[in-house]
């Protein structure tokens, strides 16, 4: 029976090659791309599943309010925090600190491997978290000061490691960066999964920053607030019962509103939904972002549905030709349950040649979706556990059988349903519901294919106009050089350093050199109890800071609005000496000054020390579009260890690249020239942005594509019914223009009522994803008329394809053949 | 084997009620070979597809050897169906995409036929209707007297008891009609009740008793001798 199901159904496609031709194209397009997304979907959803404690584990989020705003929304928070909820929580199976080391140079007898980025934290970590060791110590490796666990490759890079045998090098001493000690390597793991929140290549013992550094702070301290912590709950704790009892904990043990006046809330945060649901400032990890995910797996299903219609359509649409096969099957005594299964195994066939053929596409595109998601992604990630376990691998399963069953089974239910000695007796017409459903259906898909076009312009034109926006700095042609860390730290450095910098400006194609703290599209530092001398004693507010070089308003070209620049006397090597400041203007305004003059002059308290406003600069954005410009105080600081920024003119590029990298080396020898370009970085920031731009652009084309591949099919079918009156039209005097509007007019109109239902349901989304930005752009309703606009000239394309040639067909033809 | 009693089918659109078949009674023996006939419109196929139970009358009975059928839902007028009654059509209705072999090979398909008997059956009724050697064609390329042959393959194939035939050799030229005709009447003198639909005066001669309808009634009978 099955065997001449298949049979017909192969004989069928293979007989309406181009019918078959759409529909399995429509379907393979559709299953690939959907595959595509789901596998970027499930591997953004598997972050940190691999870790066995992972639905216990959290880490603590601390909020800051001050003068009842939300300051600091933050995963760093105060070293004693961990520790403190243990003690205080039975529920607290663990904790574990952790304090960014940076990228760090592991030096081995004459190798130095630079780059190598580290974090210090408690032993507890390896046994909280799952990273596998390869050799050396399981349980302690990180219970003594001075001791590392390294990475696979990390030890690969160091040490001369033959197969896997990792044994040989545990105990081995290494030093790190400055250090005047030796660390004892103590375990070896396995290279951290790219799905891991925390990313790192070398793990130092905490003991190391308390003891060896001398950071009596790190260890239990409620005032610096640098630290992480992530915390291990005992299996079945309610953690937001949990995160009830926090506000008294905060009220306990925090001090900061008597340092400066700010509340503090601390909450446990799923470390599951920490790559994914992360809004907070000071990220340790790799975030990606959930609307990203969500928005493509929504598309994904957009594009899989729109080639199922397809398949419904054409298949519904073109029942009259089945209907004789139908009849002839009943009267030979073929019940429509049999019938329905003989429809099914055809739908069955039809998805599983499309299956097949999308597979094909995945592999073939596989390597540009890579590039476009950046992350090494294969159809192994469909079957990834992810967040709610493998929703997304049994989703795709049930999704794809749910999928082959409808789109094969209201076809298979309207033609079984046929009566048979009407149809046997040619008196069969289509009926009037099945056109029904197939006018709703084209609506659906264009109503989705308007939805995405409108997106694809908003998203376009929000990162365009990130991309555009006056930053209040200029970052063209700005190259960031890593500060030296192989220089001794004496008061002799601001010399040293200002000596550099003018040794750089002597160089043809560089313009300007400055050295900072930060650079912009980092995380500037925070002070939270900043105020003015002459406002309220009691009100403080919170400012971030940056140190700067003389040279660094006209290495960016920031602009002054009032004041002066720095001038040298302004530097000093103590800090205590330090005297003057420049603010931006939101600062100037946050602390109440009524204009950039009238701060001139004026006095503020910053960190316990009074400070003389000499400048104000015009708001700058500091960091990426998302968030909004912050008051910002700039210190005449300057740090060996800085990062160098170096304005260099278009031409000759490399040439002044080598020359700054011979000044750097002969400047401070022993350290490596490591560069990258500021406008690139920065942009980094937009990555998630730009990965919804382009997916939203890429996978709504696939989406118009196949809808128009239906629409293709329609038309065609349309038009094929339609023939004998076009014949007569055409020799009652029609020319071809009237054909084609006659037979594209219905179809537009489909179009038309698309679009009415798009627009507010596409405002909505968009306008929603607009919020996410500090500072974006107004949806403007040309974008909804150039996109309705855009459908129908898609929609009318694809229709006088077959229109135009119906139209021109000789009338005599059509008409002899009835 | 089938006596139907005041059935009654009605047709209905938004604003008119046809009636197609009204109080109509008739008895078919068991062996007999009964032509109807009449003008078109008079119901002569709402009553082949009472018969054939593709359709259900709107009142009156339907018994079928014994058994009433008349209100049987669809899974048992198919179950019945398949087992008792073949038909063959004036416009042959093979199905394009099977082969002559696979064509008459469907009922048994859906009777549930094993393979190997299946083959057997659909070869020996391929040879006794002479188109063994088209086993392997498809219906288009077969002439219509080929086709027709097929179809009556089809239609027999089962050892059906009755044959409803709907104008048999309306499509076809006299030479390969009349061949059909015989077709059906040895088949008839074998044992198959015949019913069968016609506007030929010349193909009904073949049967034993000729029911004239007009307007869904019975206006006459005719004994052929």
């Amino acid at each position: 029976m099955i065997r001449n199901y298949l049979k017909t159904a192969w004989r069928n496609l293979w007989k309406n090659k181009f019918f078959s031709l759409i529909n399995i194209l429509g379907l393979s397009l559709g299953m690939g791309a959907c595959l595509l997304i789901l596998q970027y979907v499930n591997f953004e959803l598997s972050y940190d599943q691999f870790n066995k404690n992972a639905p216990n584990l959290y880490r603590v989020v601390n909020d800051r309010y001050q003068n009842n705003k939300l300051i600091q929304h933050g995963t760093i928070t105060y070293s004693a925090v961990g520790k403190a909820l243990k003690t205080d929580f039975p529920e607290v199976a663990d904790n574990a600190r952790i304090l960014p080391f940076g990228q760090q140079v592991i030096i081995y007898k004459d190798k130095k491997i630079p780059k190598e980025s580290a974090f210090f934290t408690d032993n507890s970590f390896l046994s909280m978290f799952s990273f596998p060791v390869s050799a050396g110590d399981t349980k302690n490796a990180l219970m003594e000061p001075n001791t590392v666990v390294i990475s696979e490759t990390t030890a690969r890079k160091i040490f001369d490691v033959k197969g896997n045998d990792f044994n040989p090098y545990i105990g081995r001493l290494i030093k790190v960066t400055k250090d005047t000690f030796y660390s004892k390597i103590t375990a070896i793991i396995k290279d951290v999964p790219e799905n891991s929140l925390l990313k790192f290549d070398m793990l130092v013992s905490y003991q190391t920053v308390i003891r060896s550094y001398g950071y009596k702070q790190a260890d239990y301290d409620f005032k610096d607030s640098d630290f992480w912590h992530y915390i291990l709950l005992k299996p079945g704790t309610d953690y937001n019962a949990f995160n009830a009892k926090l506000g008294a904990f905060s009220q306990r043990h925090f001090q900061g509103n008597k340092v400066s006046g700010s509340v503090e809330k601390f909450y446990l945060q799923p470390l599951l939904k920490a790559h994914l649901y992360s809004d907070t400032e000071y990220e340790i990890g790799n975030t990606g972002s959930s609307n990203v995910v969500w928005g493509l797996l929504i598309i994904a299903l957009f594009i899989i549905g729109i080639a199922w219609v397809n398949y419904i359509n054409l298949s519904t649409a073109r029942s009259a030709e089945r209907a004789k096969e139908v009849g002839i099957r009943k009267v030979t005594g073929a019940t429509q349950s049999q019938l329905i299964r003989q429809f099914l195994a055809e739908s069955f066939l039809v998805n599983l040649m499309a299956l097949c053929i999308g597979l094909i596409m995945v592999y073939m595109a596989q390597g540009i979706f890579n590039d476009l998601v950046r992350h090494q992604l294969s159809i192994a990630y469909l079957f990834k556990r992810g967040l709610g376990g493998y929703v997304i691998s049994i989703g795709l399963i049930v999704t794809v059988l749910v999928g082959i069953f409808i789109s094969g089974f209201y076809p298979a239910f309207v033609l079984s349903a046929f009566k048979p000695i009407l149809v046997l007796k040619g008196k069969f017409r289509s009926t009037g519901k099945g056109a029904l459903l197939r006018k709703i259906l084209v609506i659906g898909q264009f109503a989705i294919t308007v939805i995405l076009i409108t997106g694809s312009f908003v998203v376009y034109k929000q990162i365009k106009y990130m991309n555009q926006q006056k930053l209040g700095m200029n970052i063209d042609q700005v190259m960031v050089i890593n500060g030296p860390i192989f220089v001794p730290t004496d008061t002799s450095f601001v010399t040293r350093a200002n000596t550099f910098i003018a040794e750089l400006d002597q160089i043809p194609g560089l313009k300007n050199a400055a050295t900072s703290f930060w650079v912009p599209g980092n995380e500037m530092g925070r002070n939270f109890d900043v105020r003015s001398a002459t406002g309220d004693p009691n009100t403080h507010y919170t400012v971030r800071f940056d140190g700067i070089s003389r040279d660094y308003l006209k290495t960016y070209d920031m602009q002054l609005l009032a004041g002066r620049n720095f001038v040298s006397t302004d530097y000093n090597p103590s800090f205590d000496k330090l005297h003057n400041v420049i603010l931006n203007y939101n600062a100037i305004k946050t602390l109440g000054f009524a204009s950039p003059e009238a701060a001139i002059g004026r006095s503020i308290f910053n960190g316990g020390k009074q400070w003389e406003i000499v400048g104000v600069v015009a708001d700058y954005h500091q960091k990426s579009l998302h968030y909004a410009i912050e008051p910002t105080i700039l210190e005449p600081v300057l740090n060996i260890e800085n990062q160098i920024s170096v304005k260099i003119t278009p031409r000759n590029v490399e040439q002044t690249i080598a020359a700054v990298k011979t000044k750097y080396s002969s400047f401070f020898p022993g350290n490596i020239f490591d560069y990258h370009f500021l406008d690139e970085s920065f942009n980094e920031q937009y990555k998630n942005d730009e990965l919804f731009g382009k997916a939203f652009g890429i996978f709504g084309g696939f989406a118009i594509l196949i809808a128009c591949l239906g629409l293709l099919g329609l038309s065609l079918f349309a038009t094929l019914q339609r023939t004998k009156e076009i014949g007569v039209r055409k020799v009652l005097g029609a020319s071809i223009a009237n054909i084609v509007f006659l037979l594209s007019k219905d179809f537009i109109k489909l179009v038309i009522v698309a679009i009415l239902i798009a627009v507010p349901i596409a405002w909505y989304v968009l306008h929603k994803w607009l919020q996410d930005f500090a500072y974006h752009i107004n949806i403007s309703w040309w974008i909804f008329g150039l996109a309705g606009a855009l459908a129908v000239v898609i929609a009318l394309a694809t229709i006088s394809f077959q229109s135009i040639k119906a139209a021109a067909a000789n009338p005599v033809k059509s008409l002899r053949s009835e | 084997m089938i006596k139907i009693t005041d059935l009654e089918k009605f047709y209905r659109t938004e604003e008119v009620e046809t009636i197609a078949l009204n109080k109509l009674s008739i008895h078919v023996n068991t062996g007999e070979f009964v032509a109807i006939m009449g003008p078109s419109g008079c119901g002569k196929s709402t009553l082949l597809n009472i018969l054939g139970m593709l359709d259900d009358p709107d009142g009156g009975s339907y018994v079928f050897n014994g058994v009433e059928v008349a209100h049987f839902n669809e899974r048992k007028r198919a179950d019945l169906r398949k087992h008792n009654i073949g038909f063959v059509f004036q416009s042959f209705n093979l199905i394009d995409e099977l082969t002559v072999f696979e064509n008459v090979e469907l009922p048994l398909i859906y009777t549930g036929v094993p393979s190997s008997e299946r083959v057997k059956r659909v070869e020996e009724v391929l040879d006794k209707m002479q188109i063994m050697h088209r086993r392997n064609h498809y219906p288009q390329q077969l002439s219509g007297g080929q086709q027709q042959r097929v179809a009556i393959a089809r239609a027999v194939v089962n050892k059906p008891k009755l044959i409803l035939a709907d104008e048999p050799t309306g499509n076809l030229d006299s030479s390969n009609g009349n061949d059909v005709m015989e077709l059906l009447t040895d088949l008839n003198e074998q044992g198959t009740t015949i019913i069968m639909v016609t506007h030929s005066e010349h193909d009904a001669r073949y049967s034993h008793r000729i029911i004239r309808l007009l307007d869904g009634q019975t206006v006459m009978e005719n004994i052929m001798i």
